[in-house]
């Protein structure tokens, strides 16, 4: 398997000072889902921000499909990372579901028509259909995290990026969320505390503490080596 | 419209007959509910009627203090039927194809955008004070920064997220508006009668 991300040496520090990221190395192959667990504050949300170049690196490298993040890229390597965020809310800004599932087809330059027809194809895949004409703000929690995923999928990545994709949904809407990204054949990189959603989706883990990559291994090595389960 | 009632010298009852049967007519065609429209009119009277009466104290023209209430009055009906009848976005839309500067429409969509961040995060915190024994009055001020440093943050992620999907600078939609005929017929018949009007009677 090819590797389509690739994290060498990653150091960040926030303007306040904090030391978030220390000496990242990390490989995302094609095809694979790579679990990110680790307490809060440990350093997966700002790892996650620099692949597709929310956040630029104080030192190390960070490359995507062979391209360098770099400033003249970050378009291009936006084309190709999906990133469903944490909060449902901050990911969806338009009037309606169906144009915030265009609103990347359209910034990328395609007509409305074919934008129109492709959101609604990525809001059919997420079962949403119903709720293409209604304002974003409306749908409940569940409904709100697939719009955001159908926003993403109708733009084709080559790589998708969750960052706690499991927070505020309720069980059905976990396991849907979960049948759903197994049904997806991109490499997805995920960041959650669930052990049981890890489990099930993923099929390598890295562990995270206090900035640095403290274990790596088999989902089911990294949750027991590291006392992660709930219960 | 607003370009006329405001160059219309002088004000005079006359004037103010005129554009109020305009507004009325505006009104009626729009369907928007009465109780809604009249209430959106009654936010801008006390404004109006503070510098009104500023006017009378200090020139002793009440003319002058009720001309200021009704040309207010009367712009304030066209404009309230316009943000009634057309979606913010359409409108910035709008200005954007008229030839707006494409920043000026951008910070127009961010400010339209990020006040209901700000809505949204005042009335979360309201919540979460309520649940505590609601807000006390010593303790505004530092909510009040709170609030801004909250939906500071949260708009940073907003911005993030469009980024992610590729935001450079403009907001495309899926149904953009198209100028019609009707839309020209309308501009036209606008442009006849307010030129007609202010040519002919002065109004």
């Amino acid at each position: 398997m090819g590797t389509v991300i690739e994290v060498r040496g990653l150091e960040f520090r926030y303007p306040d000072g904090t030391h978030a990221l220390r000496g990242i190395d990390l490989q995302l192959r094609a095809g694979e889902t790579l679990v990110l667990l680790g307490a809060n504050g440990s350093g997966k949300t700002t790892l996650l921000l620099h692949l597709n170049g929310l956040l630029e690196a104080s030192a190390g490298s960070v490359s995507v499909c062979g391209l360098a993040m770099a400033k003249h890229n970050h378009a291009t390597i936006r084309n190709r990372v999906g990133f469903v965020f944490q909060d449902a809310d901050d990911q969806l800004f338009m009037s309606t579901v169906l144009d915030d599932v265009a609103y990347g087809l359209l910034n990328r330059g395609l007509d409305p028509a074919a934008a129109r027809a492709a959101a609604l194809r990525a809001l059919e895949r997420v079962d949403l259909s119903a709720v293409a004409a209604r304002s974003p703000y409306h749908l409940s929690g569940g409904e709100k995290r697939r719009a955001a995923l159908a926003g993403v999928l109708a733009m084709e990545p080559e790589i998708l990026v969750f960052d706690e994709p499991t927070t505020a949904l309720d069980p059905p809407a976990q396991r849907k969320l979960a049948q759903l990204m197994g049904e997806l054949k991109q490499a997805k990189i995920v960041s959650t505390h669930d052990a049981a959603f890890a489990r099930t989706v993923g099929s390598r883990a890295v562990f995270f503490e206090k900035g640095k990559i403290a274990g790596e291994g088999t989902v089911e090595e990294v949750i027991r080596r590291f006392d992660w389960e709930a219960h | 419209m607003l370009v006329f009632i405001a160059t219309a010298r002088p004000w005079t009852p006359m004037h103010a007959a005129f554009y109020a049967v305009l507004a009325l007519s505006a009104m009626v065609v729009s369907r928007l509910p009465w109780a809604g429209l009249l209430r959106r009119l009654a936010v801008i009277l006390p404004f109006t009627a503070t510098f009104a009466a500023l006017a009378w104290i200090s020139t002793g023209d009440a003319t002058r203090a009720a001309g200021l209430i009704s040309r207010s009055l009367v712009s304030a009906a066209f404009a309230v039927v316009l943000i009634g009848v057309t979606p913010v976005p359409s409108l910035l839309d709008g200005a954007g194809r008229m030839g707006a500067p494409v920043m000026l429409i951008s910070v127009a969509q961010f400010l339209y955008r990020y006040l209901f961040v700000l809505f949204d995060q005042a009335l979360r915190m309201k919540q979460a004070a309520a649940c505590r024994g609601g807000l006390r009055w010593d303790a505004a001020s530092g909510a009040a920064a709170a609030l801004f440093v909250c939906s500071q943050e949260r708009a940073t992620r907003i911005h993030g997220a469009m980024l992610a999907r590729g935001f450079q600078g403009a907001s495309p939609t899926l149904d953009p508006p198209r100028w019609r005929g009707v839309d020209t017929i309308l501009v036209v018949g606008a442009m006849i009668l307010l030129g007609t009007a202010r040519i002919v009677w002065g109004l």
